[in-house]
């Protein structure tokens, strides 16, 4: 990979070698400086083992997402851009057709005149980075091979001249070896890989191509490997490649005329790679050359004003796509793995909380007798340090385990399409994977260190919770007014510093990122990065302080942006920091409830989460854009907030459960004291709660949400009712395939269809609307509209935004009768002229001047009548029916081929989705008519696809390779494409998943690090109940049911906080029409599995806790 | 109040307890303990061969030095450690030859325990550190709810009932514990140093109550003491040193 980011990655690399580097240095200075606190730090490591392997689990989860996704990246920039290269092989640049306007009759599918190559080649002629320019044809023709019962009708068959593609040394074989074309023999073929495999046919074998029905035999001689010149033309294109004078012999001059090429390619000098390095030149001139000859013979260059010839550098496209691919993988996982790395940098927190929480005493004792609140951070950094090490090199191991675990899994997902990944890492992308990863882990170990060592002297000692050492420093109004001034001090301090070389110092490495990454906006924020870094230097980081001025700057910052990321992390983080902030308010004497604090705070931000973009937008009066970027920061928020909430209303919620099951008899006391241990330690049931949410959140949002798209993509809807689609070429052309069949003999395959629907289609330039109205144009500025209510009103509008005079080209599709039989399309919006659906099918059987529209026919930007202008609009479903559609008249066709008809319905986006008939003709609305119209327009069709429903109880796939075996016409059985296409996408999601669910761990082992510690803080009490006479195995059990509580508080705060943000999501129509599906089928089977893996975690700490021996336990230390 | 009165009964104290029990029988008898502790590879001998007899109804104390295995006895007594060698009988019955369930449950129903430190739950509150035996041996909540209070009353705290042992003085503390060493009406009391963090007015005020609960509910009390003042206060002291019984005081007779 060489960008990300619009980062070049090198760049990249330096950028965090650097910031390592720094890290390392601040190891290294405390080492030399004061090696005894690096002693006293290391000593801890060895005493607890299972801590140093949870420490080190958690350190490594945010290397273990870096490597994973830069490998990725690698591994499909290396496969894809070989894939290319393989692909392309020699060929470097395409002469293709360019439209130049819509404004004329419809487009021919001609080829490219022989005198457009002749001209290239003499005006290039003695270039010496061109080896050759030449031509060649393609075409679909069915291949059989009769020995294997196998029938391929999907086959491009591609015509070159051998000799020259010999002298090129363009056709391989799957080795890599040459293929001599000229060497073959009049009746011998090469055929690529995918074919090979598709017929089961090997060198030697015999194969018929079928033209126009009649069956020409021919040998293959050899394999190519899967290229363009062996006919890999698409995805999952089976091809092969005869040289030119077999290829005319076969096709004939109506299929193939003589001075024609379907495409003309220019191969550059020196190899497969050298020409890349001047391709872009090279590019520019062969444009000039096609500039400079359509200016000499406008006649033959621009045959019909309507396309010019252009050049498209193939390769280096191909490969800059390949880069695009990687660096788009590489961001993608590293935004779903920033769920899992947020969760990891909780795990640290909560370890070095739970190691402080462990060690007071003795570092109560430490600095009573002397020993400064920094020497306890640099020892927690130095302890810290060394696991982050070692965490680098174990992530970095097991982050390249799992991205080859990844890619096999990717790889079975592709077999079909004959494509494999290479799993490749680069060394740039491990050192930038393991920097990062230290990076992220030194600044939480930092962190942590300062959170860990704050205590107050006298109540580590007597081990006194801290919370009671916070309770007597309550924030006075003084105090408040006091922090507030140090921090615009502290401002004013660093502008003084600003000429000094301190700033350097602290400001360099910020400055340093900023400029590199080219953010001269982010500049502005050095000063709070600096005032940031400064608090915390200070060591009492007033969070709050900054949380509320941060979040107002970040606040003002997003709206100027219009940035609804910046805006919404503003609008977060203030109502956070000022309830913190009133947390610490003391009015003589007398403080607000935390709770009620807490709880309305938290709520107002979940609040905020849950408004529709709309409300924030209108109560701001400001436009707010976002993207997917907005889902990490809307986990990380609401999981805040929802644990916030959880946490301070603990006693509620245990006291509800208590009063709902603590009656069961013996389990009474057991349920107690389970539930009143997580109520007591906030912080880490807290954490730990926030951890689980987090992930599940991320879990179950990404699930519903593909769910839902998968669904509407792939549900049954969009086969329109149909079972079977068949697709006609030139070469195979199928008029009526139920006579097809009959004259096949076919009978069985005869039997199984119920209707044989069929779309001719053809590309229609200079469409317009004629009307869009109800029922009178008024050309001065009023137009008749219906509005929502089915109302006709009357409104101004401008002219000049009715695009009425220009012509677009849709598709027109003639469909016969027994089309309107099997279909059941749903139409989205139905002319106020028509009753109902049943009016509107039987007008188009009726042969009327009637059309049914896609919706991108009425709908913004491809629409050729734009009448989505206020108060109508497209409406979202069918069932409101309500809405109908205005009268809307188009003109389709010019000259004496134009005719008008009326488009009475819309076909809902889902449904209508299986009509897709623009295939070669980029993105183009469609209209459907009926038959006779359409041929009338577009004349005789070369596009006829077959949708045919069958018989109830039919075997659809043999319906579908009963026509493929007897016709030779590519036909699909849809129900089965359209499972074998989900189970892909959900093996290739269960995947994503799997990543995602990798921060689980980190939940696990947080329940494991409390459970642990609560046995060894607990030993005392574990004791006293087990004198007064608590059964050993309740005492398990309690643990146990505490831990399992904590589970699914959090397993329930992420699933309701992610299926709310989900239903905002999909209400406000961020998704289109697609509609909320929560695949409870994924989603269970993960809950249940994430809190049985919780109670078997947590079963190891709670048979130690039930093994507790009493007198032992009781024996004051 | 329908619940079964807790603690201090108000007829003068009878002969007879509230079961058919009678005072002055043997309710713990100990015959040649031993206990031995691996420490640092060195055995300790904590208890070297000891027996001794106590009566129902009976309050002992158990003094001597520090070190002499009077927590270790006290602990083997009650069942809360294991023995080498010789017998224990509390009621009647070989307490080290239950299983763990039983003896557990045994503890639950007949016994209550008062230590010198970490004796409540931090987590839970005053009362509900009171009732949790009651809870264990399966009362309804509400009657142990009540029952708890009265206890706590007895002790005088029933305005703390809320309040977590965190916001309790040592002196609360203890007797808190001592409510919940006797919310359960149990047959025999053990208390380690149940007054040793405690100044002597307070200690004298959680001996006078435990003095009264003894005298008044027939209840045995074995409690190990440095103090002379508690240990004069008892029936009888017995004397340890070095993991042996080396004699001990009669202050007064059994219902004397
Ligand atoms: N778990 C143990 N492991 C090793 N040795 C032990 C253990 N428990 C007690 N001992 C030893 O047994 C002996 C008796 O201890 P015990 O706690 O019974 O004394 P004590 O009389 O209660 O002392 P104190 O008055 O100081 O509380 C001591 O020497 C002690 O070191
Ligand atoms: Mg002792």
């Amino acid at each position: 990979m060489e960008e990300l980011f619009g980062l070049p990655t090198i760049r990249l690399m330096w950028i965090v070698v650097a910031i390592a580097g720094v890290a390392a240095a601040v190891i290294a200075f405390i080492f030399f400086k004061r090696p005894i606190l690096v002693r006293m730090g290391l000593r801890n490591i060895p005493r607890r083992r299972a801590q140093t392997v949870l420490v080190t689990m958690g350190l490594t989860l945010a290397t273990i997402i870096v490597t994973i996704a830069f490998s990725t990246g690698d591994s499909l920039a290396v496969s894809v851009r070989n894939l290319a290269l393989d692909s392309l092989e020699r060929i470097d640049h395409f002469i293709t057709t360019e439209e130049v306007g819509t404004d004329a009759e419809s487009s021919s599918s001609d080829g490219i005149p022989n005198q457009v190559l002749l001209d290239l080649q003499s005006h290039f002629a003695g270039d010496e980075r061109i080896d050759a320019i030449f031509g060649s044809r393609f075409e679909l023709v069915p291949i059989e091979h009769p020995e294997a019962g196998q029938v391929e009708p999907q086959f491009f068959l591609v015509g070159v001249d051998p000799e020259l593609a010999d002298r090129l040394q363009a056709v391989r074989d799957e080795n890599g070896d040459l293929i001599e074309l000229s060497a073959l023999g009049p009746d011998e073929i090469v055929i690529n890989e995918l074919a090979a495999r598709d017929l089961d046919a090997e060198p030697g074998d015999r194969v018929r191509l079928f033209v126009m029905q009649s069956p020409r035999s021919f040998t293959v001689a050899a394999i190519g490997r899967n290229a363009v010149l062996t006919g890999n033309l698409q995805a999952g294109g089976a091809g092969g490649l005869l040289p030119m004078s077999a290829y005319q012999e076969l096709l004939g001059p109506r299929l193939s005329p003589p001075d024609q090429w379907d495409s003309i390619l220019v191969s550059g000098a020196g190899g497969v790679e050298e020409p890349l390095e001047f391709s872009e030149a090279l590019d520019e001139d062969i444009d000039a050359a096609l500039s400079r000859l359509e200016r000499m013979n406008p006649d033959l260059y621009l045959s019909n004003g309507l396309s010019r010839y252009a050049t498209e550098s193939v390769k280096a496209d191909s490969l800059r796509d390949a880069e695009l691919i990687a660096s788009v993988f590489t961001t993608l996982f590293l935004f779903m793995g920033s769920f899992s790395v947020a969760a990891g940098i909780l795990l640290i927190f909560l370890i070095f909380a739970m190691l402080a929480e462990e060690r007071k005493p003795e570092m109560g004792i430490a600095r009573a007798v002397g020993m400064q609140r920094n020497d306890l951070i640099q020892m927690f950094i130095s302890e810290g340090m060394v696991y982050n090490m070692g965490a680098a090199v174990v992530g970095v191991v097991l982050g390249l385990l799992f991205a080859i675990g990844l890619i096999a899994a990717l790889n079975t997902g592709f077999e079909s399409f004959g494509f494999q990944f290479a799993w490749t890492v680069t060394v740039k992308s491990l050192v930038i994977s393991a920097c990062i990863g230290i990076v992220i882990t030194f600044i939480t170990v930092v962190f942590s260190s300062f959170r860990a060592s704050r205590l107050n002297i006298v109540a580590a000692i007597r081990d006194i919770p801290e919370e009671q050492y916070e309770e007597s420093h309550p924030l006075t109004p003084r105090r408040v007014l006091r922090n507030v001034l140090g921090v615009f001090t502290t401002a004013i301090g660093l502008v003084l510093l600003a000429t000094t070389p301190i700033t350097l110092i602290l400001g360099a490495p910020v400055a340093f990122f900023l400029q590199l990454t080219g953010r001269r906006r982010a500049q502005r924020l050095i000063p709070w990065v600096l005032l940031f870094g400064w608090r915390v230097l200070r060591w009492n980081p007033q969070w709050w302080v900054l949380f509320v001025i941060g979040g107002w700057q970040l606040l003002g910052f997003g709206l100027d942006q219009e940035s609804l990321f910046i805006y919404m992390m503003g609008i977060s983080l203030l109502p956070l920091g000022v309830v913190m902030g009133l947390n610490r308010l003391r009015l003589s004497g007398r403080r607000i409830p935390p709770r009620l604090l807490y709880t309305v705070g938290a709520g107002f931000v979940m609040f905020l989460w849950f408004a529709p973009n709309d409300w924030h937008e209108s109560f701001f009066n400001n436009n707010l854009n976002g993207g997917p970027e907005l889902f990490v920061l809307a986990g990380t928020m609401l999981t805040a907030a929802g644990t916030l909430l959880l946490v301070f209303n603990l006693d509620l919620i245990v006291g509800g459960i208590r009063n709902a099951v603590g009656g069961v008899g013996r389990m009474a006391p057991v349920i107690r004291t389970a539930a009143a241990y997580p109520a007591a330690a906030r912080y880490r049931t807290g954490m730990t709660i926030a951890m689980i949410a987090l992930i599940t959140f991320a879990l179950v949002n990404f699930s519903t949400i593909n769910a839902s798209f998968s669904r509407a993509f792939t549900g049954g809807d969009t086969a329109g009712g149909f079972e079977v689609l068949a697709f006609n070429t030139e070469v195979n052309a199928i008029g009526d395939i139920r006579a097809g069949l009959a004259e096949a003999g076919a009978n069985e395959v005869l039997d199984e269809i119920e209707d044989a629907g069929r779309i001719e289609a053809g590309p229609v330039r200079g469409t317009r609307a004629v009307t869009a109205l109800t029922e009178a144009w008024d050309p001065v500025a009023e137009r008749h509209i219906l509005d929502s209510d089915g109302e006709i009103r009357t409104i101004e509008t401008d002219l000049a935004e009715l695009k009425f005079e220009d012509r677009e080209a849709v598709v027109l599709g003639g469909i016969n009768d027994e089309f309107i039989d099997g279909q059941e399309v749903k139409l989205q919006a139905i002319s106020y002229r028509y009753e109902d659906e049943q009016a509107v099918w039987s007008a188009l059987r009726g042969g009327e001047m009637v059309a049914v529209a896609t919706v991108d026919a009425i709908d913004g930007a491809f629409g050729f009548a734009d009448v989505d202008l206020e108060p109508w609009s497209t409406p979202d479903s069918v069932t409101d029916e309500s809405i109908r559609l205005p009268r809307i008249v188009v003109e389709v066709g010019l000259g004496e081929n134009a005719r008008q008809v009326e488009v009475i319905a819309i076909l809902e986006r889902v449904s209508g989705a299986f009509v897709d008939l623009d295939g070669e003709n980029g993105s183009l609305p469609t209209l459907l008519l009926p038959e006779s119209i359409a041929a009338a327009v577009v004349g005789p069709s070369d596009s006829t696809r077959h949708y045919i429903s069958t018989r109830a109880g039919a075997d659809t796939l043999e319906v579908a390779q009963g026509i493929e075996r007897e016709l030779r016409i590519f036909a699909v059985d849809i129900k089965g494409e359209l499972e074998r296409q989900q189970s892909t996408q959900s093996s290739i999601l269960a995947l994503f998943q799997g990543f995602i669910g990798i921060g689980l761990v980190a939940g696990l082992a947080a329940l494991g690090v409390i459970a642990l510690r609560a046995v060894v803080e607990r030993r005392q009490q574990i004791g006293v109940l087990r004198a007064i006479g608590f059964q050993a195995r309740l005492v398990g059990f309690e643990l146990l049911i505490e831990m399992g509580f904590i589970a699914l508080l959090g397993l329930g705060l992420g699933t309701a906080l992610a299926l709310g943000l989900a239903w905002r999501l999909f209400a406000e129509g961020t998704f289109g029409e697609i509609s909320m599906y929560i695949p409870l089928g994924t989603i269970l089977p993960m809950l249940i599995g994430a809190f049985v893996a919780s109670l078997v975690l947590t079963y190891f700490p709670a048979r130690q806790a039930a093994r507790t021996t009493i007198a032992e336990a009781l024996r004051y230390e | 109040m329908s619940s079964r009165p807790v603690g201090i009964d108000i007829e003068a104290a009878p002969q007879k307890g509230t079961s058919g029990e009678v005072r002055g029988e043997s309710i713990i008898v100990a015959d040649d303990v031993h206990k031995t502790y691996a420490a640092a590879g060195q055995p300790v001998h904590a208890l070297r061969g000891v027996s001794l007899s106590v009566s129902r109804g009976e309050m002992v104390t158990i003094m001597g030095p520090s070190g002499c295995g009077k927590t270790t006895l006290l602990n083997c007594l009650s069942g809360l450690e294991t023995i080498e060698q010789g017998e224990i009988f509390v009621e009647g019955r070989s307490i080290h030859d239950m299983p763990d369930t039983e003896r557990t449950d045994h503890r639950a129903r007949r016994m209550g325990f008062v230590f010198q430190f970490y004796n409540l739950l931090p987590v839970l509150s005053a009362v509900e550190n009171v009732e949790l035996p009651l809870l264990l041996a399966g009362v309804g909540q509400r009657e142990s709810r009540d029952r708890a209070m009265l206890a706590l009353e007895q002790v005088g705290l029933a305005d703390w009932a809320g309040h977590r042992p965190a916001q309790l003085s040592g002196g609360q503390r203890q007797r808190v514990t001592i409510a919940r060493a006797l919310v359960n009406d149990p047959a025999i009391v053990w208390g380690d140093e149940p007054t040793g963090d405690l100044d002597s007015t307070n200690a004298g005020q959680i001996m006078d109550l435990l003095e009264g609960l003894n005298r008044d509910n027939n209840q045995t009390f074995v409690i190990v003491t440095h103090d002379e003042n508690i240990g004069r206060r008892a029936n009888r002291t017995i004397h340890m040193r070095d993991g042996l019984i080396e004699g001990e005081t009669i202050h007064r007779q059994l219902g004397g």
